[in-house]
């Protein structure tokens, strides 16, 4: 179980639960569940409809699922992204298509109560 | 101290308070309550009880003014309601409807 | 910032640090928050929420940039921007979202359409909310035998009127439509 880096190339398409220590590259399609210790990159022609449940996370594709990060989850200007997500922190860049729930820790000041 | 303006276009339903200057170029409705100045610009209209240390009208006051300090109507402003203050100066111009009282303070 | 304002200049309005305004306030100029403001703000233009700023209120603006705290939702024509000093609790429904590195937010994003997978042809789902979903593995082989209950066919359109599109939403989440099509792998 070295923890090496694991690519799920254009042409492949998973259907099925994935998890693993090491970080994992998705250019393709996976459909189904993934967990990891470390890190998830989904590559501008990767394709995820999973729920994940990861370390960290650089969406640059297209991912539809919820997320939970331990670490952070980046949303990059080229991604589209239709899920919950989790974590402690949250990037959004310009340009990305994001349609979700975003939670992350709020420390708001003494006697605001939120809405919700 | 940072000054506070609200500018020509804003209109504000509701209350202000502060303990800083104030100036008022938009509308206010409802009540203002600062510890420090209060300047209504030309293009101000508020109308609003007024509770400050000085207040300064040259636009359009509906209301009443309770001042610590000092109350001045500049010329081409029009103010109707009672001012209470101890010293007040009204402008040769200025438009005034209302009771003036500057016996603030001072039992009679 | 120095205002010095003629009237109708549309000059940027500022709400300094200790000033509370509470109720509806609206305008055609910037706004710019450094004190608090609750209740109800809609501007045409920008809404900058700086750091010792405090907005509790529903905001509607053309673009908003926090970088202190918002309690409330925030729907802007434009776009919102939290910064890295940001905190926002509320739901955002603007085009364009941006949300830095440091900064916090809970809430919902909405930027009207968002296409993430277009495949299997199958129809869209809304999103299930994420109850503990941590564990979905278990919760996945359940639904799979009640989604498939549910789902004979092709489901409708989504339920969901975002930005009044109406453009289906992807299938979200394996757990939600698990038709096994066993599809010719291309290897």
């Amino acid at each position: 179980m070295a923890d090496a880096t694991g690519v799920i190339g254009k042409g492949i398409e998973i259907k099925g639960t994935l998890s693993g220590a090491g970080d994992l590259v998705v250019e393709g399609r996976v459909e189904g569940q993934i967990s990891l210790k470390n890190m998830l990159t989904i590559e501008e022609s990767g394709e995820v409809r999973a729920d994940v449940e990861v370390q960290s996370i650089v969406i640059q594709g297209r991912m539809a699922g919820n997320i939970e990060a331990s670490d952070k989850v980046q949303v990059t200007s080229t991604a589209r992204v239709v899920g919950d997500i989790k974590a402690p922190r949250v990037v959004l860049e310009d340009g990305a298509r994001f349609k979700g729930s975003i939670e992350m820790d709020v420390k708001l000041p003494e006697g605001l109560a939120p809405h919700r | 101290m940072a000054n506070t303006v609200i500018g020509s276009s804003i209109v504000i339903d509701g209350e202000i308070s502060g303990d800083e200057d104030l100036v008022i170029q938009g509308t206010v409705k409802g009540k203002i309550s600062l510890k420090e100045s209060l300047i209504v610009a030309g293009s101000g209209v508020v109308e609003a009880d007024i509770d400050t240390q000085n207040v300064e009208v040259a636009g359009k006051v509906t209301g009443n003014i309770n001042a610590s300090d000092r109350v001045e109507l500049k010329s081409d402003c029009r103010m109707v309601g009672d001012i209470k203050a101890p010293r007040i100066l009204i402008a040769d111009g200025a438009s005034f409807k209302g009771n003036v009282d500057m016996d603030v303070g001072k039992g009679r | 910032m120095a205002i010095q304002s003629r009237e109708g200049a549309g000059v940027a309005t500022e709400i300094g640090e200790s000033i509370l305004i509470s109720g509806s306030l609206e305008g055609d100029e910037d706004l710019t928050v450094r004190g608090r403001v609750e209740g109800n703000v809609r501007l045409t233009r920008t809404l900058i929420v700086e750091a010792s700023g405090v907005v509790k209120a529903d905001v509607a603006v053309k673009d908003a940039v926090i970088s202190g705290v918002v309690v409330g939702n925030v729907t802007a024509t434009d776009s919102v921007q939290i910064t890295a000093d940001g905190r926002m609790v509320g739901d955002i429904a603007a085009p364009r979202v941006i949300i830095v590195d440091g900064a916090s937010f809970r809430g919902r994003v909405d930027m009207g359409d968002v296409d993430a997978a277009r495949h299997d042809g199958a129809g869209a789902k809304s999103l299930p909310r994420p109850a503990g979903k941590a564990s979905s593995s278990a919760a996945r082989s359940t639904q799979l035998a009640r989604s498939s209950a549910r789902e004979s066919g092709r489901p409708a359109s989504p339920p969901r009127p975002p930005a009044g599109s109406s453009a289906p939403l992807p299938p979200l989440m394996a757990g939600a439509k698990k038709r096994v099509i066993l599809k010719k792998g291309k290897r």
